[in-house]
């Protein structure tokens, strides 16, 4: 059988690669129908199809036919073997003939012969092959023919049971009705209906705790680009952190949390800002088909495999994943292989981007020069850098440059619009014993800066074996090739800063390397006095040969068995393998402008091409004990088993330099190594072990009660302290199963729940609580290599634990056309990692330990309605709302310090610092405050700012340790809300995201306008709004000001956004006319996204990298 | 059979739990897993030297910066130098720097203190010439790094013997040391260097006869031919010779005199170090020129990387640190007897400023543009012969004058000044003689701060001006964070 499958398999792939005749012509002796087959295979290009009851090999025969029609040379074929046939697009079905004469003589008397027809309940198509048997017999009586018909007899009173795989049984009592049709519900339907947790699949009634699915269809709908922004729109507690200095960068990878922050930085990291800030610690895990996979692996799915998506996010859902829960757990399920004869779906998608420049307001050329001469860079006073002759020539070259015409826009030079494609195929098919799936993908998505993109090739192939009705093996191999190039246009900011009045070209054309050249009064003493900055083209930078690429190779495979000891008692076993090569290339040319400036001695050296290379080998296994029983009214769900996962990173990096130009960009034309630069490696091993126990028990289908316990032993931690115990247990009431609701018609759902646990994070690096020596291999003393102790490892390092309670109402009304989904939840984060200072005497100046707790409280809202429901047109309105309010209950003494270090660095000039907002942690406040000096505005008279200090009074005078808390980013309440709305064959979708009530520090307004370099490029409101006259009531400070504004709670603004992030459109072809294209079914669809955005704020949005809209045509056609 | 399997399966997950996750770094490795060897052992004594010759200790902080300019040897245009001149401990440059060179210092000690917990217990595993000398160099690194805190964060033992002075640290632990007195941190200084002495005396190939010093490029060099890397380059570890030197210059800072001298001039019996011939000196061929009198270095620190950092420090067209001409002529006596001194013409070559009066500008550690070698490795010298003799003159002054002042003068001859000095009596005489000696000695070597220190003597600025002496100038501040986050 599964030969016959690869077979097929193979048939499939050449099935458009030659033109088939309708006419057989066989001449065979003493041979087996298996055989006849294959010649009738050969020349109609016709598969066969059967299952392993289906006898092919031990009757013999002889056949002699020449140019006969198919249907006679199967009739002949087919003749004593008792086996009959149809054919069902190009697909010859084989089956045992029925023989229900025998049947009809035994029970003549009381038969009756029904007839009837079997539909697909969601499309209204017949399907065919349908098993029909009687209930309490297990004979199979007959099964539909292609139209999806029947015919058999039967008793009054019999039960008919109608099963199809991929769709739900279903049993009819036989009447007096002659004919019946039938329709069944496709099983996928029911996906929602149930929770796999990634050890277990529960059904939804029954479970306590809280649980977000989400089908793979629907994800797709939303954003078919992006899985992970997708998941946001479904439940607002999945927060992607913005990236306002990455934009649209197909690159980037997400930050993201669930349900708020639990991770205190390091105060090893140099004084960060709260976008580089690590969120890394706060990822929720993700679990592909039971084994953990890295957040890169998910944002690279194709998200065609997705059959599901479950968010788990209360103890009571997670605490089977013990330590590693704390952050929530993903559990992403990948489509299996249905059966049925070899179904071909392919998937094309052609998606257009654009930037979206609509933040940005830059001067254009005249503007910009009336800004320079308002600012004062044209008047002696203000600088000594050079005579007011010397300014006034700059000042009649640049308006000479303005008035000839010169205004490039250079905001758009780094840019384009452009588009991927996406073609994706997937062959599933097999019996019931032997299925099969192959995948193959190619994608490509290039980003609007112009050379960034990323490539993604993957191929795919499964197979499910049952060899009997109690063993399952499984095995999954996918190859995925991920090419990634990064833009070497550079910084957007760059372009940003551009004056327009700069020319790109010189007059013959060629880029201009040095436009510009200003002399500066650095204020320094001596000869350092003044210093020409010069102003490069970024273009010419661009026109290089520089890059910076990195591309990985991922090889999985995940196998799994699966025994029914019992009907009630499974053992499962998964084991998986992920092997991952990742190579960064990045050369930077000798032409380079980082070079330009280097001493001249080293002009050989010029040119660098760093290499880095990452093996990746993860392994994670896990068996599973199952037991589920129903007695009466009892239910028990049970599972018992143990995992082991383990996980190994290579990286080994060095640079070489000194290149000649940049036609000779291969490493191997590198001069030399970096000067005293030794090879980096680092080997990281982490591995987990744990056993665990969780049980489901639902009596009447009225009260549950969830518990689960796990232990987990960690290699981070010191010998005694590997070890922790993680718990949880839920309790819930099906109110609605309840005898007294059934006065209350119009409610049809109303279920309680509450739950509580532990669950823990291990998110951090592999070797905090050992001391490490490092050799100092690039540094050997004139003895020998050395090794110095790193820091001081504490072995009592313990295991961060989260307590969380959990309470959920689920509310359905008039007959759960209104579903209302309220959730109250309450985190506490005890023992955060976090640095402790201690005196520096002895030996080390901080080390970890578990000291930090901060807590998340909030709620979420989901709301489902079904407006309008008729044969032609459904209307479906879903929205959420979720509020979090995050905490910190108790820091270290280091973040203390920490916040004074941040007061010094901020107020010391040399760190450019003092306008941007940096992070500070206090307890009582949250982890998203904003901290800065309150600020009264722009004083009318004089255009200087008024600062409240911290005992309320005023000043003019800035000083850093007036910083207090003024704002919170985090917002009152975020979600989405949208509509799907399905006529006919149309269905349209839409999604808005929102959020209010959170303050942001406008830095664009510091940066570009109030702080404004008036020798760059600013932003319009710099030349608008700033004071000039006493009196003006400005925003903004004296226009003639060059001294910086710091950071104060002036530029603290509401952060009010309503985006519209997602609109699909699709049609389905009717059947029949997907016929005439030769297809099965047919979809065409459009999606945009990130269409419209308006905010409360006016502010640059990406900084580094622009963001994007796009648009994405789909068709998706299955044969 | 496949019952079996999945028994297999579940037993290797549940019972090799403990094995499987003791997990060993691969490209690091576990303090427990180093000493395991005996090369462990040597890398991690190895990896002291590597901190210590780093440019936050002797390979910067502890040899070419604020120590120096707190002896007055240069003259800034730069105000915030100037600040370091005044002694302004209080500017945020100082604090800083002080506070790396306590961080530092400290991190090294617990370095020395890792050794030293278990070397006993792994006496197996080492071989007993290599426990000896591994033990001996730990010990002795600790003490003399515990002596330079001393000297710079705690009063001087002529000025308050009994205050508050640093954490004499012996242990690895978060637990805060207590504060010693500074008698107690010279007495447990010199317990370690004195049994670092006992241990190296038997096992440091320094102290055999076919070690001579030389330098590295001599043919048959003993110091560098020895087949084993560990056991070369003795004198750029703490060996036998500049421990007992360290003891010299610890007791003579704890006034104890006869001890003193008892060392001094068991160095001076040994004979391993000539005096450099001046013509090696005075050599013109850059590449066989001796610019640092690398002979008479009793320990030095191997600072091959800092090579960059000296010549923006000393020695490029307009260095950071330049003295004016006519204070290096001051400082040498040029018009007195400092006209023939070799390291007045050798050590400073005129420049002429951009603004202001000419510059001297240091070439002691210059080193050719490469791959030209010089004649001897990059060093921040730690102990010298000369200051040998400096420490036997004055703890035989007070019992013997003229044998003092016989070590004083061979000094000065082995320099060039021909004209001795005899006949002085008055120790105070001396004293001033001795350091303006030293002050032409050590400059850019950071001694002659602690030497003002520990006589409690005025700070010379120039002929005219000093500073009075006094804890003020004397006495870094702690580091703020040591007060505050002690635990006990």
């Amino acid at each position: 059988m599964k030969l016959t499958a690869i077979l097929l398999l193979f048939g499939a792939m050449h099935l458009s690669a030659a033109v088939y005749s309708q006419n057989v012509t066989i001449s065979r002796r003493n041979t087996t129908l298996e055989t006849i087959f294959k010649d009738i295979k050969k020349q109609t290009g016709y598969l066969f199809f059967y299952n392993g009851k289906v006898n092919t090999t031990s009757q013999l025969l002889n056949v002699e036919l020449k140019n006969v029609p198919l249907n006679e040379a199967l009739a002949v074929c087919l003749a004593n073997n008792n086996l009959t046939y149809n054919i069902v697009n190009n697909t010859i079905v084989i089956r045992n003939k029925v023989n229900t004469a025998q049947n009809t003589a035994l029970s003549a008397d009381k038969s009756i012969t029904i007839t009837g027809k079997i539909l697909d309940n969601d499309k209204g198509e017949p399907i065919p092959g349908v098993n029909i048997t009687i209930k309490g017999s297990k004979n199979l009586r007959t099964q539909s023919n292609a139209k999806g018909e029947f015919q058999l007899e039967a008793e009054e009173g019999d039960v008919l049971v109608f099963t199809y795989i991929g769709f739900k049984p279903k049993e009819i009592s036989v009447n007096s009705a002659k004919y019946l049709t039938v329709r069944l519900d496709a099983q996928v339907n029911s996906m929602t209906d149930v929770v796999i947790t990634g050890y277990q699949s529960i059904k939804k009634d029954n479970y306590t705790g809280s649980a977000v699915i989400i089908k793979g269809e629907e994800l797709k709908r939303l954003n078919p680009q992006n899985i992970l922004k997708s998941i946001q729109s479904f439940d607002p507690s999945f927060r992607m952190i913005d990236n306002n200095l990455l934009g649209s960068d197909p690159n980037a990878l997400p930050k993201i949390n669930v349900r708020g922050a639990t991770a205190l930085p390091s105060i090893n990291d140099d004084i960060l800002d709260r976008n580089n800030l690590s969120s890394a610690y706060n990822l929720p895990v993700f679990i592909m088909d039971g084994f953990e996979v890295p957040l890169q692996k998910v944002s690279d799915l194709d998200i065609n495999r997705i059959e599901s998506i479950t968010l788990l996010k209360d103890a009571a859902a997670t605490a089977v994943y013990g330590s590693r829960a704390a952050n929530g757990v993903l559990v992403i399920t990948t489509k299996a292989p249905i059966p049925g004869k070899l179904q071909l779906s392919y998937n094309y998608e052609l998606n257009f981007t654009a930037p979206d420049l609509s933040d940005y307001h830059v001067l254009n050329g005249a503007q910009k020069l009336e800004y320079e001469k308002l600012a004062g860079l044209y008047v002696t006073g203000n600088s000594t850098a050079a005579t007011q002759e010397e300014l006034d020539k700059q000042y009649y070259a640049k308006l000479k440059n303005v008035a000839s015409g010169v205004n490039t826009y250079w905001l758009a030079q780094p840019l384009r619009n452009t588009y991927g494609q996406k073609h994706s195929l997937y062959a599933q098919g097999g019996d019931s014993t032997f299925r099969y799936g192959l995948d193959l993908r190619y994608q490509t998505s290039p980003g609007v800066m112009k050379g960034s993109t990323r490539d993604r090739y993957s191929a795919g192939m499964s197979f499910n074996y049952n060899p009997n009705r109690r063993l399952l093996f499984k095995n999954e191999i996918t190859i995925t090739q991920v090419n990634a190039v990064n833009s070497n246009y550079g910084d957007f900011e760059t372009y940003v800063y551009m004056n327009p009045y700069y020319p790109k070209t010189d007059a013959s054309g060629n880029l201009i390397r040095e436009i510009a050249n200003w002399k500066i009064d650095t204020h320094a003493q001596g000869a350092d006095q003044y210093k020409n900055v010069p102003v490069y083209n970024p273009l010419y930078e661009a026109s290089l040969g520089n890059f910076s690429k990195n591309n990985y190779l991922e090889f999985i495979d995940a196998f799994s068995a699966d025994w029914k000891i019992l009907p009630d008692l499974r053992l499962r076993g998964l084991v998986s393998l992920n092997k991952t090569k990742a190579v960064t290339d990045r050369f930077v040319s000798p032409l380079s402008n980082t070079f330009i400036e280097g001493p001249l001695d080293e002009i050989q050296n010029r040119g660098s091409y760093d290499y880095g290379s990452d093996d990746l080998l993860n392994i994670d296994g896990n068996v599973t004990l199952q037991y589920n029983k129903q007695l009466g009214s009892h239910i028990f769900n049970v599972v018992a088993g143990a995992n082991v996962t383990s996980k190994k990173s290579d990286i080994k990096t060095f640079q070489a330099i000194g290149f000649t130009n940049d036609r000779f960009t291969n490493i191997g034309f590198a001069r030399s190594y970096k000067e005293d630069a030794a090879p980096i490696s680092g080997i990281a091993l982490d591995r987990l072990v744990g056993s665990f126990f969780t049980g489901n028990y639902s009596f009447q289908n009225k009260y549950l009660l969830d518990a689960s316990f796990r232990v987990d032993g960690s290699s981070k931690f010191g010998s005694d302290r590997r070890f922790a115990p993680f718990w949880s247990a839920g309790i819930g009431w099906n109110v609605h199963n309840e005898a007294f609701m059934k006065s209350l018609p119009a409610i049809s759902r109303f279920k309680l729940t509450a739950t509580s646990g532990q669950t823990g994070s291990v998110e951090f690096p592999a070797n905090l609580a050992k001391s490490i020596y490092t050799y100092q291999t690039a540094n050997w003393y004139s003895t020998g290599i050395g090794a110095t102790v790193d820091g001081y490892g504490n072995e009592d390092l313990q295991w961060q634990k989260t307590i969380s309670y959990d309470y959920a109402l689920d509310l359905g009304l008039f007959d759960n056309r209104l579903m209302i989904n309220p959730r109250y939840y309450s985190k506490l984060t005890k023992g955060i990692l976090t640095d402790i200072n201690i005196a520096p005497s002895t030996g080390f100046t901080t080390y970890k330990a578990n000291l930090g707790d901060i807590t998340n409280k909030g709620f979420e809202v989901f709301l489902m309605a079904t407006a309008y429901k008729s044969k032609d047109l459904n209307i479906n309105i879903t929205a959420n709302v979720a509020h979090n309010k995050n905490k910190i209950v108790k820091i270290s003494n280091s973040l203390k310090a920490y916040n004074n270090r941040v007061d010094t660095t901020q107020a010391n000039e040399k760190n450019n610092l003092k306008s941007t907002p940096l992070p500070r942690y206090m307890e009582g406040q949250s982890m998203n405050t904003i901290y800065a000096v309150k600020s009264l505005g722009i004083d009318p008279e004089n255009g200087k700012e008024i600062y409240v200090k911290r005992d309320g009074s005023l000043t003019y005078e800035y000083d850093i340790a007036d910083t207090q808390p003024v704002g919170n980013t985090t917002p009152k309440a975020e979600g989405s809300f949208g509509s799907s709305i399905n006529y006919k064959q149309f269905l349209l979708s839409f999604s808005f995201f929102y959020r209010f009530g959170g303050d942001i520090y406008n830095q664009t307004l510091v940066d570009r306008v109030e702080n404004a370099d008036p020798r760059f490029n600013v932003d319009s409101r710099a030349l608008e709004e700033k004071w000039v006259n006493p009196g003006d009531v400005t925003f903004y400070k004296n226009i003639m000001s060059t001294d910086k504004s710091f950071a104060s709670s002036r530029f603290i603004q509401k952060d009010n956004l309503i985006e519209l992030r997602s609109v699909y459109l699709s049609y389905d072809l009717k059947k029949n006319a997907a016929k005439r294209f030769g297809c099965q079914s047919l979809r065409t669809a459009i999606t945009a996204n990130d269409i419209f955005r308006t905010s409360s704020i006016e502010v640059e949005r990406g900084i580094t990298y622009p963001f994007a809209r796009s648009l994405t045509f789909s068709l998706l056609a299955t044969f | 059979m496949k019952k079996y399997l999945y028994m297999i399966v579940l037993l290797m997950a549940l019972t090799s739990c403990k094995k499987f996750l003791d997990v060993k770094p691969e490209s690091q490795i576990d303090k427990n897993e180093l000493f395991t060897t005996e090369e462990g052992f040597k890398e991690a004594l190895n990896g002291i030297y590597t901190l210590c010759a780093s440019p936050k200790l002797y390979g910067g902080n502890l040899t070419f910066s604020n120590l120096d300019i707190l002896a007055q040897n240069y003259q800034f245009s730069d105000a915030g130098y100037q600040k370091v001149a005044n002694f302004n401990y209080a500017f945020i440059d100082v604090v800083d720097k002080n506070n790396e060179i306590w961080s530092s210092a400290y991190r090294a000690i617990a370095n020395c203190n890792n050794i030293l917990a278990v070397i006993d217990e792994k006496k197996g595993i080492l071989t007993s010439k290599n426990h000896d000398l591994i033990k001996g160099e730990a010990l002795a690194l600790r003490a003399y790094l515990h002596f330079d805190l001393l000297r710079m964060f705690a009063p001087s033992f002529k000025s308050s013997p009994t205050a508050r002075a640093i954490p004499y640290v012996t242990t690895v632990t978060t637990t805060s040391t207590p504060f010693s007195t500074v008698t107690e941190v010279l007495d447990k200084t010199l317990l370690d260097l004195n049994e670092a002495k006992v241990l190296l005396r038997t096992s440091d190939p320094i102290l055999s006869l076919d070690y001579s010093v030389g330098y590295p490029g001599d043919d048959n060099n003993p110091e560098v031919n020895t087949p084993d890397l560990f056991l070369q380059n003795r004198r750029h570890r703490l060996n036998y010779l500049a421990v007992t030197g360290e003891l010299a210059r610890v007791y003579l800072y704890k006034n104890d005199m006869a001890n003193a001298l008892l060392n001094a001039e068991l160095i001076m019996l040994t004979n391993k170090f000539p005096w450099t011939n001046s013509a090696d000196f005075l050599e013109t061929d850059v590449t066989k020129k001796d610019r640092i009198f690398y002979k008479e270095l009793l320990a030095c620190w191997a600072i091959p990387k800092e090579r960059q950092s000296l010549i923006d420090l000393f020695t490029k067209d307009n260095p950071a640190y330049s003295p004016t001409l006519p204070q290096i002529e001051e400082i040498y006596e040029k018009a007195e007897v400092g006209a023939d001194d070799l390291r007045f013409k050798q050590w400073f070559i005129e420049r002429t400023a951009l603004s202001g009066p000419r510059r001297a500008i240091l070439q002691k550690y210059l080193s050719n543009v490469s791959p030209i070698p010089n004649r001897h490795p990059l060093v921040a010298p730690a102990l010298r012969l000369s200051e040998i003799y400096y420490i036997a003159a004055e703890a035989s002054f007070d019992t013997d004058p003229a044998i003092a002042m016989e070590y004083f003068n061979i000094v000065r001859r082995n320099r060039g000044i021909g004209a001795d000095v005899t006949n002085v009596t008055d120790k105070q005489e001396f004293i001033e003689l001795l350091i303006t000696e030293a002050r032409k000695e050590f400059y850019g070597e950071s001694q002659l701060f602690y030497m003002y220190k520990r006589l409690n003597h005025a700070v010379r600025i120039s002929a005219t001006q000093a500073t009075p002496p006094s804890d003020k100038v004397f006495v870094f501040p702690l580091p703020v964070d040591e007060e505050a986050y002690r635990n006990n």
